[in-house]
């Protein structure tokens, strides 16, 4: 397997891995190649997301993609959240193998599961 | 010639007896880990082999996590049996349900020491908890939505 230095970082020492009691939306999402599972829990504050965390059951992509996309919201805007590409979040990984394009996928559509949580909560 | 022979055999016969009881020690430590399984015939199965399933956690980060710490381990065969129930959480997504359980497959040569089975047993029950911890798969087996399967 041939992960970047940056993919091997975010997977041995994951940023925001954890459950949230407290939680304003939870996202849980899954795909059917890898078998990958992403749980995200989100708090807002003020339509700011101030605080993330994760929990995955995954291969290497899947964990390094989860922490790098809940770096990559903290403090974001909901809509700057909902703006989360998986492109994106490979790129500031410095890639991925191509048969692990999909793993990242799931980080974008966790963060977007989240808020819709959230946002139902507010209606 | 006949002499030869023997000590040959007998060098043979003793390092598979080193290995036999490296595997036993390993299989032994990694059985106290819960809900994981020894996979294959105990009794027909090589000497220098162990194979191994985890339940809720994923193989790949398993590997990747053994490797960083020196073990070379490759994933084992897939941890289906009969006795795995099909209602699995994997199965509701569309999965099958092997891709539930991480599984480990790790070889002992005579070189190896019976010191490097204990390190590879707190190893793997170390990055097992780890990974268990940050699973939600494994929270909602421990919750109790799923039934344990291993
Ligand atoms: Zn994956």
């Amino acid at each position: 397997m041939l992960y970047s230095e940056k993919v091997m970082d975010h997977f041995q020492n994951p940023r925001n891995v954890g459950k949230m009691e407290d939680a304003d939306g939870v996202g849980e999402v899954g795909n059917a190649k890898c078998g990958d599972i992403m749980k995200m829990y989100i708090k807002v504050k003020d339509d700011i997301i101030t605080d993330v965390k994760f929990n995955t059951f995954g291969c290497g992509s899947a964990i390094a993609t989860s922490s790098m996309a809940t770096e990559m919201i903290k403090g974001k805007s909901i809509d700057e959240a909902l703006e989360l590409s998986n492109k994106a979040v490979v790129e500031a990984l410095d890639g991925l193998p191509a048969n692990k394009i999909h793993c990242s996928v799931l980080a974008e559509e966790a963060v977007k599961a989240a808020i819709e949580d959230y946002r139902s909560r507010q209606q | 010639m006949a002499t030869a022979f023997a000590a040959a055999w007998e060098t043979h016969k003793r390092a598979n007896e080193k290995i036999a009881a490296m595997r036993d020690q390993l299989i032994a430590g990694l059985e106290t880990i819960p809900h994981s399984r020894l996979n294959g015939d105990r009794e027909k199965r090589l000497p220098g082999i162990v194979n191994f399933c985890f339940e809720g956690i994923e193989g790949e980060s398993l590997l990747l996590h053994l490797d960083a710490r020196g073990i070379a381990a490759s994933s084992g065969s897939a941890c289906t049996s009969g006795s795995l129930d099909p209602s699995h959480v994997l199965l509701a997504l569309g999965l099958p349900h092997e891709v539930a359980h991480g599984s480990l497959r790790l070889s002992i040569g005579e070189e190896n020491t019976p010191e490097e089975m204990d390190y590879i047993i707190r190893s793997v029950t170390e990055v097992v908890s780890y990974l268990r911890d940050m699973s939600p798969v494994w929270e909602g087996l421990e919750r109790g939505e799923k039934p344990h399967l291993l």
